[in-house]
């Protein structure tokens, strides 16, 4: 399955925002999340996101949340895990011009 | 004042044991030896800064700052040996030279004030003299040169530190804070000192790394999405990804899957720009490939998203999501003749 860039503005107004928009990405592009980074797209800073195509699959609504350090992002990748919410990926992103820590799981069917 | 000596002789002594090659080499035994000379200095300015304090504390304050410039120079020298010693086993031509010229580097790397770069320059121009761009065997054994250069470095952050703090009053610089800056030059030109930069400077690098960018081209910026553009983004790929493709792979539904993907591209084909995409991707109502017909819309999609088309991704998810299901073909009659009225009718499943 092909991957497909994407990016986003830095100035992306919250987390809810960016996650509407990576949900709404998933639907219309067939494909899955699989990565965040800080990005810079032709010498603007943006939010760079990675999606693998999928075929026949309901992806479902995803869960974004902001962490603080490594032990933080393993203390909330168990307790989704024990909801069956598994890690769709962590990573960086812009959210109001900051970077901050990024964590996404995916939302129980 | 005689703890102030005590304090510096013992630190001095501390960090002068040992193997030399790890710090600027220091001989007790010598009456002219570096310790011995800022000794006597110290002594004698420090007399004259203690009786300026009570009465005039602008003199203390200019004789404290002559005797932290006057001490300077015999720790700059001890440095130079200490260098020159740590090169003598990899190269004896123009090294001076050639590590002042990177020590420059590095300091003008990392002091930013006019006035460091200032002092440093002019110190170093003696050195700059003899100094040959050919001189490239210096550069064979690397491993010594970036301690040298980071050496260099921290000596240049101290430099900018203490000549910053000159400026102070003596309240709020004080002489023992002035020979803690004295020492603390002293251990920036040490290698021990330079290792300890280095490992923090990776650390430093880790976490720049951990930052690193990624570097996109052309990939256009897709704004940030609503909740009903999520919505009904969601509701047209259930349709296409759960309901019409399970419908596909269902015998006893394709038809009516196929049926209902025609009635969608038949609506999109109404509007201009999704009929141009319906016929790029090689698809029309007419088509009876149900399986064809859905990739068509999957991709049409895609592309829309790809390229931020947001008009044409409404338009297209609104026809996918409000073309109603088609009824149910009616089943075909059977040939049989009038039920028997022994057979039993059969009766939907209810909830009780």
């Amino acid at each position: 399955m092909a991957s497909i860039p994407r990016a986003y503005p830095k100035n992306m107004s919250s987390l809810n925002g960016l996650e509407l928009t990576c949900e709404t990405d998933e639907a219309d592009l067939a494909a899955k999340l699989t990565s965040l980074a800080l990005g810079n797209d032709d010498g603007t800073d943006v939010t760079a996101a990675s999606y693998d195509e999928i075929d026949g699959v309901k992806v479902g609504h995803l869960i974004f949340e902001e962490y603080t350090t490594d032990v933080d992002a393993g203390s909330r990748e168990a307790i989704h895990k024990t909801k069956g919410e598994p890690l769709v990926c962590k990573g960086r992103a812009y959210i109001n011009s900051q970077a901050k820590n990024v964590i996404v799981f995916r939302e129980k069917p | 004042m005689r703890k102030i000596q005590i304090s510096f002789l013992a630190f001095a002594a501390f960090f002068s044991t040992g193997c030399p090659k790890y710090r600027p080499s220091v001989n007790f035994n010598d009456k002219g030896s570096f310790v011995n000379k800022v000794n006597d200095h110290f002594a004698d300015m420090e007399s004259k800064y203690f009786a300026a304090l009570p009465r005039d504390p602008a003199t203390a304050k200019i004789i404290r700052n002559e005797l932290i410039e006057d001490s300077l120079p015999y720790i700059d020298g001890a440095y130079i040996d200490f260098i020159t010693d740590i090169q003598r086993g990899r190269d004896r031509t123009n090294f001076v030279a050639d590590v002042i010229e990177l020590g420059t580097t590095a300091a003008v790397g990392i002091t930013k004030g006019e006035r460091p770069l200032q002092i440093l320059g002019v110190a170093l121009t003696a050195f700059r003299g003899g100094r040959r761009s050919a001189d490239l065997n210096f550069y064979k054994e690397q491993s010594t040169p970036v301690l040298i250069i980071k050496m260099d470095g921290n000596r240049a952050r101290v430099r900018a530190t203490i000549l910053t703090r000159e400026k102070s009053s003596v309240e709020d610089y004080p002489m023992g804070a002035a020979i803690s800056d004295i020492v603390d030059y002293y251990n920036a030109g040490t290698l021990v000192r330079a290792f300890t930069e280095l490992q923090k400077d990776t650390a430093l690098q880790t976490k720049a790394s951990e930052d690193n960018v990624l570097m996109l081209k052309g990939v256009p910026i897709t704004p940030e999405a609503t909740l009903d553009t999520r919505d009904l983004a969601v509701s047209a790929s259930d349709i296409l990804q759960v309901d019409i493709f399970t419908q596909l792979n269902d015998p006893a539904e394709k038809a009516l899957a196929t049926k209902r993907l025609q009635n969608i591209v038949e609506a999109l084909e109404k509007d201009k720009d999704a009929a141009a995409a319906l016929k790029n991707a090689g698809a029309s109502s007419k088509d009876t490939d149900g399986v064809k017909l859905r990739i068509a819309l999957i991709a049409i999609r895609r592309a829309a998203a790809l390229v931020n088309n947001a008009a044409l991704l409404k338009t297209i998810n609104r026809a996918i999501v409000d073309t109603p299901i088609p009824p149910m073909p009616a089943p075909s009659p059977t040939s049989s003749p009038t039920p028997s009225p022994a057979t039993p009718t059969a009766t939907p499943p209810t909830m009780s």
